[in-house]
């Protein structure tokens, strides 16, 4: 085996061990995960964030697709579409709005 | 001088090796380490706020784009790699692949990432010094039944 190629196999197995390991401990709790998905109003009370979802499914389909257009082309890095940046900018501003909207919201509406 | 020339090679194969070995070493136990549980990554996605730590989205993002960038980086370099191999001729240094230029589109990415991650902290820090949402009370410690703000 030539020197590049282990280094491509350690490189490729170092990678996928590490991710591998990350989400075992996510889904077993060793990371905590707590939370992730809920906001908190002004009192305290915690609730399912459409805010949180609707970032994380926006930021799952950004990094899947940005990987298969890696691996289809992978001489260089894709270039990213001025659309996808408005549209993941645009799920920040909501979610940020909706965080803003959850913290101030009673100061507002009285 | 040809003796000298295949001894370099040698060498040169030899230290590469050497070298995979040992940072194969490394990887290793820093994987090991993180799996027996010696290196601690129970915080990784949360932000100790208070006594509670709640996991924060933003950390959630950033941890998946890391990973992201760095598989395209790698899987970049490595095929660059192979392509210049396959067109190299002996003692053309022209051939050496260099690290691939990163767009700005996907710095761009990572910066809304990280703006969006210090506007969050700044309202939540806003919210805390108003007396919105319990977050002063949460940072010196917590009121009694109080709940500390959320983690991002």
């Amino acid at each position: 085996m030539e020197v590049t190629q282990l280094i491509a196999w350690e490189a490729l197995i170092f990678l996928f061990a590490l991710f591998g390991i990350v989400v075992i401990q996510i889904l077993t709790g060793a990371i905590n995960a707590r939370g992730l998905l809920e906001g908190t109003t002004p009192d305290g009370t915690r609730f399912a964030s459409a805010g949180r979802v609707q970032l994380l499914i926006a930021t799952i389909v950004t990094a899947v697709q940005y990987l298969s257009q890696v691996m289809g082309n992978p001489q260089r890095f894709p270039d990213i579409p001025q659309n996808w940046l408005l549209l993941f900018g645009g799920s920040q501003v909501i979610y940020l709005g909706s965080k803003f909207h959850a913290l101030y919201g009673k100061d507002s509406d009285s | 001088m040809s003796t000298n020339v295949h001894g370099l090679v040698y060498l040169e194969t030899l230290a590469g090796y050497l070298i995979c070995i040992i940072v194969a070493l490394f990887a290793l136990l820093v994987l090991w380490r993180i799996f027996d549980g010696t290196i601690d990554l129970t915080f990784l996605l949360s932000e100790k706020d208070g006594e509670r730590s709640v996991a924060s989205m933003s950390r959630f993002q950033l941890l998946i784009f890391i990973f992201v960038i760095a598989l395209s980086f790698f899987l970049i370099v490595f095929s660059n790699v192979k392509l210049r191999q396959a067109k190299a001729t002996p003692g053309n240094f022209d051939s050496l692949p260099g690290l691939p230029e990163v767009p700005n589109g996907v710095l761009g990415l990572l910066g809304i990432s990280a703006s969006s991650y210090a506007v969050s902290k700044a309202i939540q820090h806003g919210a805390g010094k108003s007396g919105n949402g319990g977050g002063a009370e949460a940072r010196t410690g917590g009121a009694p039944g109080g709940r500390p703000p959320e983690g991002d």
